[in-house]
């Protein structure tokens, strides 16, 4: 059994194709993808110049103070108009981000289309507003300048988390995301593999007419498949971290806990790749399940800080890995990665045990 | 010799189909045995039993006196395969490729590492050991794939056309491993489409036809099941006043001789197969003022056996 283990290892890492797919393809998906999330993070920090337009209908009151303030300590420039719809001319034409006008103890925004800075200029509005009861505000946006009672954030974060002392970024979210569906789809490609590399390479007589039992050849090559999953989540992991700065969970323990429950579940995809393999005749597994993956992960959604792609199913197994995922590195909820974990060991032993007799039956090619 | 293989009364079917249909034969130990056949006479499937890759219908099956079915694992101890397909890891090198197929016997340490330098050195792949299989030529390739079937000393080696695909060099090569591996108390079982390899090589020959045994026996007491004859063809200048009756009837009385046909120049004598000195014949010929211009032998070989006995149609 040690032999046909050390072998799947050994093979693993002189394959480029293997190699590709277990080290370089993710880590070019996280260096990619992380780039560009870490970019639009920077692009989150990195306001530019709010160049706000201001007009008042009686004498300069706190409101006017207050942005007069601001632009003296250089946070945005001011330009005075003598009407709201001037402004709202030259927001139009983007020379302004946006205009406030201040009447009778009321606000009103007028914001552009620069979501950034529309959010910078609602929230310093917010805080003058918390300072200042007497005021009252509402904003209006430019393709539909309805009046409104309040300002309302124009985004809402999708996910909230606990006080786990973590500031998330995107990264953090799609580190989690991505490692979940690497994994999954490497691990049923890489189950159904297993003994398909067998016949193709004409070995798999071979080891039938090896006095070693079948049953043995089958744990053999079950756990010999192990390594890449074990390689492939550990890469992905220690890329976004030390690349990218990429949190997972708050602490080693619920970490640890996470890769048990990613291995754990990696297994029993791996478990169920090998037996539809095995029941495969003329169709190439790889083939085969890079497809379902990516339909399956297509149809489960995903969710990050401030994305929310809707599913067409909550119950498809990419999601739920993600869930518990999420929960466990976000929440520090333990109870869905447990799930994962002993549902893994439950699929895990079935198919094994379903793969083994179908092994055991299986004509010689 | 005692019989090292035996296979009694072997059926195997597929459904319906009868892919082997009550062979018999049995294998001496130390004898090269070829398995011959046209394509789906039952080779393949009578192989598959015999190396425990396939379960048999009806019959038994014995490998150094064990029942297959009843001490399967041990006799998987004593057979090694060579298959017709490579089965090589490609991105194992050729020692690598070596060393697990014979620890797979249960071969370890040293006594693995002896085994599989020595399995490499008698096919001639020793100063490739680091070589991996895609980087071979095709030869080198065949001769590892032996190298696999053979590091673990099997007592029993089947091999399924080995030569295929091969250059006339590496097929010197391969026969010669044959013979040596015999010599050192190996049985083969050997199965070819090339008749004269079969016929050089091999000890013993069954031929197998719809599943059932044709013929089996030494490359000669199988030619002889077709023809007791062989013939010569003889070139001379036949001179004016010859009289060919005589000259028949006078060859024809010769103890070794069969039959005599005159055409042209050319005279065409049939003697029996036990016939190995032509001397007689000549003299006589000689007799009779003919020059002898050329000879040509015509010893029927396996192949014509081989049609005889299997038909001509294309299967």
């Amino acid at each position: 059994m040690l032999a046909i283990i050390k072998k799947e290892v050994m093979e693993l890492f002189r394959s480029v194709d293997q190699l590709f797919f277990v080290i370089l393809f993710p880590s070019l998906m996280v260096f990619l993808l992380g780039t560009l999330l870490e970019d639009l993070d920077v692009s989150d920090y990195d306001i530019g110049e709010i160049k706000l337009g201001y007009c008042s209908q009686g004498q300069q009151d706190a409101a006017e103070q207050y942005f007069q303030e601001l632009e003296a300590k250089g946070v945005i420039s001011l330009e005075y108009f003598d009407s709201a719809d001037e402004a709202v001319e030259q927001i139009k034409a983007e020379r302004l981000t946006a205009c406030a006008e201040s009447e009778n103890g009321k606000i009103t925004l007028y914001l552009g289309n620069e979501g950034i800075k529309n959010r910078s200029l609602t929230a310093m509005t917010q805080g003058f507003l918390y300072m200042n009861q007497t005021y009252t505000a509402c904003a209006a946006n430019m393709e539909d300048p309805m009046r409104l009672t309040a300002i309302q954030p124009e985004e809402q974060d999708y996910t909230k988390t606990g006080e786990l002392g973590i500031e998330r970024s995107m990264i953090d979210y799609y580190a989690v995301a991505m490692t979940v569906m690497i994994m999954f789809m490497g691990s049923l490609s890489g189950g159904g593999e297993t003994f398909f590399g067998e016949v193709r390479n004409k070995t798999i007589n071979k080891l039938y007419l090896s006095p070693l039992s079948r049953t043995k050849i089958f744990l053999a090559k079950v756990i010999g498949s192990l390594p890449i999953v074990v390689i492939e989540i550990a890469v992905i992991m220690i890329v976004s971290t030390v690349f990218f700065n990429a949190h997972y969970a708050a602490d080693a323990a619920d970490n640890l806990l996470l890769f048990a429950m990613l291995l754990s579940a990696a297994l029993a995809l791996l478990s169920v790749g090998i037996f539809v393999g095995l029941l495969l005749k003329k169709v190439s597994p790889n083939g085969l399940f890079q497809l379902i993956s990516w339909i399956m992960l297509f149809f489960s959604g995903s969710f990050s800080k401030e994305i929310y792609i809707e599913g067409f199913s909550n119950y498809l197994p990419p999601y739920l890995l993600q869930q518990a995922a999420f929960e466990l590195t976000l929440f520090g909820n333990k109870a869905a990665a447990l799930q994962v974990i002993a549902a893994s060991a439950v699929i895990l032993t079935v198919f094994v045990i379903f793969g083994a007799v179908k092994f055991n039956r299986k004509e010689a090619v | 010799m005692s019989v090292f293989v035996s296979v009694k009364n072997l059926v195997k079917n597929y459904g319906d189909f009868c892919a082997v249909d009550n062979l018999s034969f049995s294998v001496e130990k130390g004898e090269i045995f070829g398995l011959l056949g046209p394509n789906g006479a039952g080779k393949s499937t009578t192989i598959n039993v015999i190396t425990t890759l396939d379960g048999c219908t009806k019959g038994t099956v014995e490998i150094g006196g064990m029942d297959i079915e009843k001490h399967r694992t041990e006799v998987k101890r004593l057979i090694g395969v060579v298959p017709q397909d490579i089965a090589v890891y490609p991105f194992l090198s050729a020692i690598e490729n070596v060393r697990f197929f014979a620890s797979l016997y249960g071969i370890k340490g040293k006594q693995l590492e002896e085994a599989a330098k020595e399995a490499l050195e008698f096919t001639g792949l020793a100063d490739k050991a680091g070589m991996k299989p895609k980087h071979m030529s095709g030869g080198m390739k065949r001769r590892l794939n032996i190298a696999c079937g053979i590091a673990h000393s099997p007592k029993l080696i089947i091999m399924d056309e080995p030569t295929v695909g091969v250059d006339a060099q590496s097929r010197e090569h391969i026969l010669d491993f044959i013979k040596i591996l015999r010599d050192r108390g190996a049985t083969v079982i050997y199965t070819s489409h090339y008749m004269n390899e079969v016929e050089q090589l091999c000890d013993r020959i069954a031929i197998i036809d719809r599943g059932r045994l044709v013929a089996c026996g030494t490359g000669q007491e199988l030619v002889s099941l077709v023809t007791e004859y062989k013939s010569f063809k003889l070139k001379t200048k036949i001179p004016a006043d010859f009289d060919e009756k005589q000259f028949i009837k006078n060859t024809v009385s010769l103890p070794t001789v069969h039959a005599v046909a005159v055409n042209g120049d050319v005279i065409t004598i049939e003697t029996t197969l036990e016939c190995s000195d032509f001397s007689d014949i000549l003299e006589h010929i000689r007799k009779f003022r003919l020059p002898v211009i050329s000879v040509v032998s015509q010893i029927p070989d396996l192949d014509s056996v081989f049609l005889t006995l299997t038909g001509h149609e294309m299967r």
